[in-house]
């Protein structure tokens, strides 16, 4: 008897040049320094946040520093949507590879990138949770110190997707890749290495780096005796006037999470245009507000910030 | 069947129109564009090479409608252009930049690629300079890699806008046999502020004012407009539309004779000056 079998499809003319532009980008990618520094950075600040003298210091310092890495991506980015916006003007415009077209390619050529990133950053995870996990509390019932939950832990790789299409979606909609890049880049910086500018409630739910625990303020009268022995918890000092509850709010950080995928969403349809980024940029903003009024539900009263 | 076709093709800017009602046809060999600056040349050239659409009017380029996206992509596989100012990645090499283009241009089959890289480069001569970063390399080496991305693929139609700029003597000439090879398989459609260019390769001219077409024919259909209207002399003449002091120290002018001029065998540049200056155009 025989068997028919049915051959695989060739591939189309637009995927196969699909591939071979994404093929081309990742290279550049790779060879550019930006990843690499921003690799530098992260494991720098990582290093000088270890040791901090109050209580999860580190833990916020460890999230907070994959700004670096981050910001690495997203001027990769800049740079690869940004090449149409070439000097003299745009490259081969009557090419058959149309501007959608070309800013797909250039966003599915960052993948490598990205993929590096996410590595590092298990890598960084893993040697956490080897350690033992970091001093996060000052007076705990059972132990004070504490590892990355998986849900804090999928927060970078989301980010470093959200900074690479945030940047080929810029960088395709500016002339000014450069002011672009660093204007950008300091953003992240911002929201990142000095997370604790953000530490005010609202600012918690908006800003691209959550890096928790939270602390939600338990009263003057409270007394820590009573308290369940799961609870970790901070002294009143000069900076808090009453005892605090230190919790990793998993349903927070899960929403913040849906939060940004809509932004990598909406940033992803930015960049790709056309009928199918329209549908995106909607279905992610939708996704982005929801995520944020789910938080608002579910902070915790009293919450103080992080 | 003719591989370029307007009918009243219109292009304005703001209430100016560029390109205005323009009828042509192109079935093939080198053709070349003349005109002044703001003639609407490059604006014409753009639009045929689908970068830009008419504000009204129809332009067809090998039977095919570039308004059509399907239609646009067809075209574009079959074209080449080289812009008036071509975009550049500093950092990228030539060889890299063209191939680049190549990708966009969608040949994705990586060895075969390069091959076809290195066959522009080398046509253009720069093989000894392809791994050279765009942002080392002159002016005129940085518009033959542009030629060379244009020349990608061997297109049936090239749209080249100055293509001559930068380029020294040498270059120019091997730029003449280059294009002059390429019409005789396909068209090609340039745009040019060097008559000699024009009279040296191109089988027809066109000479656009004001974004219209101002004469259509051969070469040297544009230099006999002249015949019987240049004349050489020892002194200008109020009669001239353009006068100038030659090598020999003699004027040579063009317009209406005086009676008992000196008349000479009119060049290129003298039909076009005919044409192209103001108030001269008969």
């Amino acid at each position: 008897m025989t068997v028919a079998v049915a051959s695989r499809q060739a591939p189309s003319r637009t995927r196969r040049t699909r591939r071979a532009l994404v093929a081309l980008e990742a290279r550049r990618s790779l060879t550019a320094p930006w990843l690499w520094l921003g690799v530098a950075l992260t494991a720098w600040f990582a290093y000088n946040s270890s040791g901090a003298t109050f209580a999860a210091g580190d833990y916020h310092g460890l999230m907070a520093s994959f700004a670096g890495v981050t910001s690495g991506l997203f001027i990769l980015g800049v740079n690869a949507g940004g090449r149409d916006h070439a000097i003299g003007g745009p490259v081969a415009p009557e090419a058959a590879v149309d501007a959608d077209e070309r800013a797909l390619g250039r966003l599915l050529g960052l993948w490598p990138a990205v993929s590096i990133a996410v590595l590092f950053s298990v890598v960084v995870f893993v040697v956490q949770h080897v350690e033992g996990g970091m001093w996060i509390a000052d007076l705990p019932q059972g132990a004070n110190q504490a590892v990355f939950s998986l849900v804090e832990m999928m927060q970078p790789p989301i980010l470093f997707v959200l900074a690479s299409a945030a940047g080929v979606a810029l960088g395709r909609a500016t002339a000014h890749r450069a002011i672009v890049a660093v204007a950008g880049a300091l953003v992240i910086t911002a929201m990142g290495f000095v997370y604790w500018a953000w530490q005010w409630t609202p600012a918690v739910w908006v800003t691209l780096i959550q890096a928790q625990p939270i602390e939600v303020d338990l009263g003057k009268d409270f007394v820590p005796a009573d308290a369940p022995t799961t609870w970790m918890l901070s002294y009143p000092d000069r900076y808090q006037p009453s005892w605090g509850r230190v919790l990793v709010h998993q349903a927070m950080a899960g929403w913040h999470l849906v939060y940004l995928v809509g932004i990598a969403a909406a940033f992803t349809g930015l960049a790709i245009r056309g009928r199918r980024g329209r549908a995106a940029v909607v279905a992610g903003t939708v996704v982005a507000v929801a995520a944020v009024i789910v938080q608002i539900i579910v902070t915790p009263a009293g919450m103080t910030g992080v | 069947m003719s591989v370029v076709s307007t009918s009243a093709l219109t292009r304005r800017f703001g209430g100016a129109a560029a390109v205005d009602s323009l009828d042509f046809e192109v079935t093939g060999g080198v053709v070349g564009l003349l005109g002044p600056n703001g003639s609407g040349k490059t604006t014409l050239l753009r639009m045929l090479s689908t970068v830009l659409s008419p504000t009204s009017g129809d332009v067809s380029i090998f039977g095919l409608d570039p308004s059509h996206h399907g239609q646009r992509t067809d075209i574009r596989r079959r074209l080449g252009y080289l812009p008036q100012d071509p975009g550049f990645y500093r950092g990228f090499s030539a060889f890299e930049l063209v191939d680049y283009v190549a990708v966009l241009k969608e040949m994705s089959e990586r060895s075969s690629r390069a091959d076809e890289v290195r066959r522009v480069l080398a046509a253009v001569d720069l093989a000894d300079v392809m791994h050279k970063k765009i942002r080392a390399l002159s002016g005129g080496q940085r518009q033959r890699v542009a030629l060379a991305a244009a020349m990608l693929g061997s297109p049936e139609l090239l749209v080249l806008d100055e293509p001559a700029t930068g380029l020294d003597p040498a270059q120019r000439l091997q730029l003449r046999s280059l294009l002059s090879e390429h019409g005789r398989r396909g068209t090609v459609v340039l745009s040019t502020h060097h008559t000699v260019e024009v009279a040296a390769f191109c089988q027809r001219v066109i000479v656009m004012l004001r974004g219209r077409v101002h004469f259509d024919g051969t070469p040297s259909e544009l230099a006999q407009l002249a015949a019987g209207r240049v004349w050489v002399d020892h002194d200008a003449s109020a009669a001239s539309e353009r006068a100038w002091i030659t090598a020999d120290g003699t004027i040579r002018a063009i317009g209406d004779p005086p009676t008992g001029a000196e008349l000479v065998e009119p060049t290129i540049d003298d039909g076009y000056l005919l044409i192209a200056t103001p108030g001269a155009v008969r």
